[in-house]
């Protein structure tokens, strides 16, 4: 549990100072930020809440994973489908700020 | 496996699958505000509303209430009644200390004009953050109701069993905090 609590902790420190000062793009600061996110939360259902140690058939992390997989569909897929329906209700003049399809939903989600 | 032990992991499998139904409506409330996030409607960001070094505190400070609501469940395993009362309640002084922090920054927002009436990205903001606000009150009167038996009557099987419920949700408050600490803070200040 220490181990969880030390991980947070220093995740949680070098966050803000990583937002200072760095020479990354937005876009690979953005994913940086949902990895260390994603390591932190892990950190914790792992030794705080201990996901997966349970005695017998491991229901609970079944369960978890399908929960994972429902939340990339809705998370991902709403930000995908609204991020469209704003492209395609572009005016003609607009087009010309972008040089394409995916840099404009790029800048759109960053 | 005995009476008890069965009890106690058929309730805390049962608690783990509403904990995972209430991770799928925060997916949901994450979801709304990716996508609305920019539509301010002329009004300031986020970014120029909020203070950086106090949103670090406040989620210092929920994680060490998460840390000890994770000692308070050693404690009651180990059947010891002052230890699980001392590290429960500390779990609640962090709790409420998180609680005073962020609805003072929301007040100060709301004050500043920016309420969730002004604009979709506000009431998105407004949304995701009082919901776990909502979360933190139910928590808080859940841990009072909870010490009080223990205090008048010691632990026995059912104090374990609640106090590792309290504890995993005090801890899945702190999972959703990580997430509303990456996603809403610290992208508007990236």
């Amino acid at each position: 549990m220490i181990v969880g609590f030390v991980i947070s902790l220093v995740l949680v420190l070098i966050l803000y100072p990583l937002t200072k000062g760095h020479e990354f793009s937005n876009l690979s600061m953005i994913t940086l930020l949902l990895i260390l996110a994603a390591v932190q939360a892990i950190a914790q259902l792992i030794c705080f809440m201990h996901l997966g140690f349970e005695k017998g058939p491991k229901y609970g992390l079944m369960l978890f994973l399908f929960m994972v997989l429902v939340i990339v569909i809705v998370v991902a897929g709403s930000i995908w489908i609204m991020a469209n329906i704003q492209y395609n209700e572009m005016l003609p003049g607009e087009y010309m700020s972008c040089h394409s399809k995916i840099e404009f939903l790029a800048n759109l989600v960053v | 496996m005995n009476h008890v032990e069965e009890q106690y992991d058929k309730t805390v499998f049962g608690f783990w699958v509403y904990l995972i139904t209430d991770f799928v409506l925060f997916a949901a409330y994450f979801a709304t505000y990716a996508v609305l996030q920019h539509r301010t409607f002329g009004g300031p960001p986020l970014s120029e509303m909020i203070h950086m070094p106090c949103v670090i505190g406040r989620t210092l400070i929920l994680l060490l209430g998460a840390f000890f609501a994770g000692i308070a469940g050693i404690q009651v395993h180990k059947r010891s009644r002052s230890g699980t009362i001392w590290w429960i309640l500390l779990t609640l002084l962090c709790g409420v200390v998180f609680f005073i922090m962020q609805f003072a920054e929301l007040q100060s927002i709301y004050q500043a004009g920016s309420g969730w009436q002004r604009s979709a990205a506000m009431s998105a903001f407004f949304n995701v953050v009082g919901v776990l606000l909502i979360h933190i009150v139910f928590a808080s009167i859940w841990t009072i109701l909870f010490v009080i038996p223990i205090f008048r009557s010691g632990v026995d099987d059912t104090t374990v069993r609640r106090v590792t419920c309290l504890r995993m949700f005090w801890q899945f408050i702190n999972v959703i905090w990580i997430f509303i600490f990456t996603i809403v803070y610290m992208m508007e200040v990236v």
